[in-house]
């Protein structure tokens, strides 16, 4: 056997793995198409970290999240195919798990902001109070005092992304459940129509933060010349 | 219903990585023993690899120039990568058989880390052979730079192994036997991918030299000649001992 024949049984290895990839991947077709391309030339490495990584993903305690996500998934299908399915149509739910998913991801990324050292809120009050204690100049005072402050409103948010998430993941659990007792029990759709409008409303208003300043008002453009915002005089 | 816990999204993810890996080799270890989701890690590590690798190959070539630079910048990767096909199911073994058995994702995982680590140290290292070649810096002592770098970037991913495997006398015992793996599997794979730096002599620049004994055979005639015995000498000499002796025994035998 030479290089050559070698080459060609890798390369038949490369493709089944391929094709083993496509079918595993969940997700996008992208995604798909482009885990199965990193399969064919780089199977021996690639096949064990995607395997590993859906065993994980399956014996993985199931988060907030995707059990939000699988609770408006079996709503759906609760109603399909029965005069209720207008309550929570494919593409209502479509929607409603992009909506969840952007502000998932919003609050991992101040979660994680939050967790770095210079938005730690302990050493910023620390750092106002040395500078009090060793009668810092007012300017430099009111920068630390505004740093404090924008750590204060960050966490604020970030506490605020919290409970609407968590009011929402439990807002979608009892639609779901509503939902299928509406359907076994030939029930009238009355309530689960109104855990819908709730569940909208709520989807808008997390929306409605995601897009909002995050400080409640419009920040001043800063002049690059002076670096200092434009004067109100 | 359980409380809400954020999960990173994967681009940031992969970014803070990046990140881990020129920082925090201990955490990048942590991460590959913890049996989670590996792939931000392998994709991250991967295009350190590439990104890494490919820039100091082609700076290499900035010797020769011309198509070296790009035959270069594609075989170094190529060479790195095949390696790392052909090492990491032996580490696996090595380590499983010395005391330390490691998951094969995690060690995967761990070993991609380690090169891809290591490879951002070539990175580093670039501009500092692109200097020397600017400034003239002829092809035998580029070729030992170019040695040089790659001790040093072998350090930084050396440190992510020993973190991975453990840093005490036997990680130390299974690194060291990785090593001669590493050595002779690396050595043999670079040598059929040569050239990497092209001799400014040559008219043309190929992607691949002949075929020409191995990397073993290269190295036992480089210690034969640093010991001043060259091969080809003593061939000549040989040849030019027995030729009087042959004619003279033809005169006897007349």
């Amino acid at each position: 056997m030479n290089l050559g024949d070698l080459a060609v049984l890798y390369g038949l290895a490369g493709s089944l793995s391929g094709a083993l990839v496509f079918r595993a991947t969940r997700g996008s077709r992208l995604s798909a198409l482009g885990s199965a391309a990193l399969a064919v030339p780089l199977w021996p490495l690639w096949l064990p970290v995607i395997l590993s990584s859906r065993a994980a993903e399956i014996t993985a305690p199931r988060t907030p999240t995707t059990e939000a996500e699988a609770a408006l998934l079996e709503g759906h299908e609760a109603v399909r195919n029965t005069p209720l399915e207008p309550l929570l149509p494919r593409a209502a739910v479509d929607r409603l798990l992009r909506e969840l998913r952007r502000a998932t991801e919003r609050y991992a990324e101040l979660t994680h902001l939050l967790a770095k050292k210079g938005f730690d809120r302990g050493a910023a009050e620390e750092r106002v109070q040395r500078l009090e204690q060793r009668g810092a100049s007012a300017r430099t005072l009111a920068s630390a005092r505004l740093h404090l402050e924008n750590v204060d409103r960050l966490r604020s948010l970030c506490a605020r992304d919290k409970r609407a998430l968590d009011e929402l993941s439990e807002l979608i659990a009892a639609l779901r459940t509503q939902l299928v007792f509406a359907r076994y029990s030939g029930s009238s759709p009355g309530e689960a129509s109104d855990i819908v409008t709730e569940v909208w409303a709520r989807v808008e208003m997390l929306g409605t933060s995601s897009d909002a300043s995050p400080f409640g008002f419009e920040l001043p453009t800063i002049d690059p010349t002076t670096c200092h915002p434009p004067s109100t005089s | 219903m359980t409380e809400f816990q954020a999960s990173e999204p994967a681009g940031s993810e992969i970014c803070r990585v990046l990140d881990e890996l020129l920082r925090s080799p201990k955490s990048v270890a942590e991460r590959t023993r913890a049996a989670g989701d590996l792939r931000p890690l392998f994709l991250a590590a991967l295009g350190a690899l590439l990104l890494g690798a490919g820039i100091f190959g082609a700076t290499l070539a900035t010797s020769r120039g011309g198509a070296q630079l790009l035959y270069s910048g594609v075989k170094l990767p190529f060479a790195l990568l095949a390696t790392l096909l052909l090492v990491v199911p032996a580490f696996h073994a090595i380590s499983a058989g010395l005391g330390r058995p490691l998951g094969f994702s995690s060690m995967v995982a761990l070993m991609l880390a380690a090169a891809g680590r290591g490879a951002l140290v070539l990175i580093a290292l670039s501009p500092v052979i692109w200097l020397c070649f600017d400034r003239g810096l002829g092809y035998h002592p580029g070729v030992l730079l170019a040695s040089v770098c790659y001790a040093l970037s072998g350090l930084a991913a050396l440190e992510v192994v020993l973190r991975g495997i453990g840093f005490d006398l036997r990680g130390l015992v299974i690194v060291s036997v990785f090593g001669l793996v590493v050595f002779a599997t690396g050595g043999q794979t670079a040598w059929m991918m040569r050239p990497f730096l092209g001799r400014p002599s040559a008219q043309h620049v190929p992607f691949l030299r002949h075929r020409e004994s191995s990397f073993v055979d290269a190295l036992a005639q480089s210690a034969r000649s640093s010991l001043g015995i060259y091969p080809m000498e003593r061939a000549l000499k040989r040849a030019s001992d027995r030729t009087p002796r042959s004619a003279g025994d033809s005169d006897e035998s007349r």
